[in-house]
């Protein structure tokens, strides 16, 4: 079937068979290789991708659900000025280790802000709770998501 | 941070922007048009001879290669120190276990793989399987390796000092349990994965490793090809904690990229399978006794301790050496007398995980030592305190500790934190229907390798045409951030800022040979090569300035992007200075040996020359304060405090990332995570059943450092990567021993905790 979607501000239409999983057009067919998976089944949020604006496991979706959607990834905003204080505070504070699972951390963090830019810390554990990262113990992941809303704020943007 | 790097002063990782950016690449993320993708086929059963393969695939849309172990030309054997494990299993060869590759088919697209392995008829005949170790070493039991030498038991170990058994019987008070700890397994959030490509001749291979150089030598055996045709590199890993520490998936890989010359060939194991073929934490049964005197010094120590080796001996040995190290933790012991095996089973097969063999014995040794300050009426700190190793004393493996020695300052500055002074305002604070508590565990950790495998590391760092330095790291980052560690020893006797290094990855091609990312050595090790590699690159960068300005060495100092003639005030950018040096001047190497063991102290003990014993350890305190449920029995553990003595620090975001990072595995393994498995079968097959933290499940690790100047340490550090995992689980089970009595089995589960609280009969776990 013709899939027409819009990935990162870019607008395609593609020949897919309707059961194609999402996670798998983005990075076999489309290049997007920070979407990563991590279980398959929807347990580590590794794959996440903001679908019309929120998070969503792209190994769980399949291709005809992507007909007229737009998708994001984090190759869509981290140039963007309105996330950049987001992205400086994952790396500032060591939210950072493997790394493998921070795309799908920071888009987590994206919906969450968009929705209620003045979270509190135990809102943002709930937030990443379908998020996992092997690595850190999160505490570094919380301070940087409430660090980033804070300069954010600061900011007005 | 502004400025020239220097030690003490937080720093982010090198790498650290890619990866929030999406950039860095893994190996699971190599791609490429007209990438092959090879899946394997597995024999799903757990004992056997292979019968038949069927050629089923050959024909099948877009099916490039069926692989088989007739088409290996090497040895077609796995395995670090005991060559074991078939790449793929040979017809009329035995199947051990369910995970064991039969065949790998490689075809354009991962589906049609999938779809191909699968339609591949495998016949089997079944053989009868053991998944029990005492069982496994029953004289019936059948054997996995009818010609091996010692049937099921794939090693075992003791050490004796003193008379333990008449000390013990003339000990004042004494305490005794078996505990039982399930298997773990690492879950990096990346499973096993790479790329290899063929040319014919030359086999390059970009792999998720901890150990690129070993890999290529294990595949040179295997494969039949010479190891200078194979180039292995290790990008960034998505996570290791030891389950990368070995080949798991380069060896069909290899064959699979060996059967399609010219094409390069993707491979990333799925969760299932990932959970099923990687090596595990050794489930353990640990019987232990432990005396004392009245007037609260510990005396004797008697521990057996069995590991389920699996189909496999992987890293069996040596992890087993190390449990045997760890036995006696932290305390002096008159008299000793430890024991320890390691038996195969048709189980998945037990290997490296972080801390190897210590939280098995450990785990056991802190609840016993609590038990014991518990009967004596004494704060439990306290007592240890008493019987806590200072330097210069003999520890349990027999080894005068002439190194630093944190426990006693560890356990001081614990003693004065509020969340142990309060302890008593927390216990009665709990509402009705939950009790609290607080629970304290004194733990240590070797330093990198013990006897027999020599600890070396060779540095290599090179001042670029573009007068910037390029460090060519020789040990992975799984994500511990040791590649920027290394760029921050770098830095400051170089006086650069960050942004003048460029970071290698290991590349066989590229970089030099220096040991796995493993054993808390990696930080230490190559540091100590690396500042070497620098102090001979600022030798020469100081001659040849010299001789450019027509300055005296000692009238010229290094700052960040140039050299400065004091006396003139003129100055060299280092692009102009890297301009007057070839190469071969630009490019420094070092080597070094870490002095972390010795040939072996005055005890008897065997088996030689495996890891036995180390002379330098770290050292921490962990206190967790726990609530329990009294109507569910679920556990919370809401605060944490970990005091930890790992030499001087260099990085304290880094060191606080380790410290935090192995608290939330360890406490995964205290409280949840269950590996499960049934006559060889993976029952926790996925990330839904085997339940691994998430940011709802942890408290919030409050760490200290205590730092004692490390003389052999690069900056005076000592490894830290292994330690913290140790201390969650005796440290939650003393807190939970207050409310519901002694736990022996982990994890320590709503149900295990409820059924304990309501005084059910002895929960014996499974093994």
């Amino acid at each position: 079937m013709k899939v027409e979607f819009n990935l990162n501000g870019e607008d395609l239409s593609m020949e897919l068979s309707g059961d194609e999983r999402v996670l798998d057009i983005l990075r076999d067919r489309v290049g997007i290789p920070s979407c990563r998976e991590g279980c398959g089944t929807g347990e580590c949020g590794a794959c996440t991708v903001l679908v019309d604006g929120e998070s969503r496991l792209s190994c769980l979706m399949v291709s005809a659900q992507l007909d007229g959607k737009t998708v994001t990834t984090v190759e869509g905003i981290r140039d963007l000025p309105r996330w950049a204080p987001l992205f400086e505070s994952f790396d500032r504070l060591g939210a950072v280790q493997c790394g493998y699972c921070t795309p799908g951390m920071v888009l987590a963090a994206v919906d969450l802000l968009t929705r209620n830019p003045d979270p509190s810390r135990d809102e943002v554990r709930i937030a990443l709770s379908g998020n996992i990262c092997r690595c850190t113990g999160y505490r570094a992941i919380v301070d940087a998501v409430m660090e980033g809303a804070e300069i954010m704020r600061g900011l007005s943007l | 941070m502004r400025g020239p790097l220097v030690a003490g002063i937080s720093v982010p990782r090198i790498e650290g922007m890619a990866k929030v950016r999406g950039e860095e690449r893994y190996a699971s993320d190599i791609t490429g048009p007209g990438i092959l993708w090879a899946v394997a086929r597995r024999a799903g059963i757990p004992s056997g001879i292979l019968r038949s393969l069927g050629d089923e695939p050959v024909s099948m849309d877009g099916v490039v290669a069926v692989c088989k172990a007739d088409s290996i030309e090497g040895e077609n054997l796995l395995g670090v120190l005991e060559p074991d494990q078939p790449v793929l299993v040979p017809l009329g060869g035995r199947i051990r276990y369910r995970g064991d590759p039969v065949a790998v088919v490689v075809a354009d697209t991962r589906e049609r793989a999938e779809a191909a392995a699968r339609a591949l008829t495998v016949e089997i005949d079944p053989l009868p399987a053991v998944f029990d170790p005492p069982e496994a070493l029953s004289p019936d039991a059948p054997l996995l390796y009818p010609d091996r030498e010692g049937g099921n038991l794939l090693v075992s170990g003791w050490v004796r000092r003193g008379d333990a058994k008449s000390v013990l019987e003339d000990c004042d008070l004494v305490e005794e349990d078996v505990f039982r700890f399930p298997m773990q397994e690492h879950a990096y959030l990346e499973t096993e994965s790479g790329v290899a490509l063929y040319d014919g001749e030359n086999l390059e291979m970009e792999v998720s490793t901890q150990n690129p150089w070993r890999d290529r030598d294990e595949l040179s055996r295997a494969l039949g090809l010479p190891r200078e045709r194979i180039r292995v590199k290790a990008p960034c890993l998505g996570g290791g904690f030891g389950g990368k520490d070995g080949v798991v998936i380069q060896g069909i890989l290899g064959a699979a990229a060996m059967a399609c010359p010219g094409r390069t060939v993707k491979m990333v194991f799925s969760r299932e399978e990932s959970f099923l073929c990687s090596p595990k934490r050794h489930s353990s049964v640990t019987e232990m006794t432990l005396g004392c005197s009245s007037d609260g010094f510990l005396r004797a120590i008697r521990c057996r301790f069995t590991l389920d080796s699996g189909a496999y001996a992987s890293m069996s040995v040596p992890v087993l050496t190390n449990g045997l190290d760890h036995c006696c933790g932290a305390y002096r012991f008159e008299a000793v007398e430890l024991e320890g095996r390691a038996v195969y089973t048709n189980n998945p097969f037990g290997g490296a995980f972080r801390a190897f063999g210590a939280p098995q014995v450990m785990g056991a040794l802190e609840q016993l030592v609590d038990r014991l300050a518990k009967r004596l009426g004494m704060d439990p700190l306290e007592f240890r305190k008493k019987n806590g190793l200072v330097r210069g004393d003999m520890n349990g493996s027999g080894v005068v500790l002439t190194s630093t020695v944190g426990a006693v300052p560890c356990l001081d500055r614990a003693l004065e934190q509020e969340i142990w002074t309060s302890r008593e305002e927390w216990r009665n604070s709990a509402p009705e229907g939950k009790a609290r508590s607080t629970g304290a565990a004194l733990i240590c950790h070797g330093q990198g390798f013990g006897p027999g495998i020599p600890d070396f590391a060779n540095a290599r760092i090179e001042l670029t045409e573009e007068g910037r330095f390029r460090l060519y790291s020789g040990i992975p980052d799984m994500g511990q951030g040791n590649g920027s560690t290394y760029v921050h020893l770098a830095g400051e006797p170089l006086c650069q800022e960050r942004d003048r290094f460029d970071l290698v990855q290991p590349d066989t091609d590229r970089s030099l040979r220096s040991g796995p990312a493993a054993a808390s050595r990696t930080t230490y090790i190559y540091g100590r090569a690396l500042l070497a590699a620098v102090d001979e690159l600022k030798r020469r960068m100081y001659v040849k300035a010299g001789m450019v300005l027509g300055a005296r060495e000692d009238d010229l100092v290094l700052l960040p992007g140039r050299m400065r003639c004091i006396s003139s005030g003129r100055e060299l950018p280092l692009e102009v200075l890297a301009g007057f040096m070839e190469l071969p001047e630009r490019c420094s190497v070092a080597g070094s040996l870490a002095p972390v063991s010795f040939p072996g102290p005055e005890t008897d003990y065997g088996p030689k020359n495996s890891g036995f014993p180390h002379c330098i350890f770290s050292w921490a305190v962990h206190v967790a304060r726990v609530e329990v449920d009294l109507f569910t029995g679920q556990v919370s553990v809401p605060r944490y405090l970990a005091v930890t003595e790992a030499g001087r620090v260099v990085n304290p975001q880094m060191y606080r990332q380790q410290v935090e990072g192995g608290v939330a595995q360890g406490l995964g393994y205290a409280l949840f995570e269950d590996f499960s498995v049934k006559n060889g079968e993976v029952v926790s097959k996925d990330l839904s059943t085997y339940i691994i933290p998430t940011s709802m499940d942890l408290p919030e690790v409050e760490c200290l450092a205590v730092e004692l100047d490390e003389p052999s340490g690069p900056k005076g550090l000592k490894g830290l990567g292994e330690l913290p995992l140790i201390g969650p689980l005796p440290a939650v089970a003393n807190g939970l021993a207050n409310i519901c009595g002694p736990l022996t089995a982990s994890p320590f589960t709503a149900e295990r905790v409820f059924f304990s609280l309501s005084g059910g009969a002895r929960d014996e776990g499974r093994v």
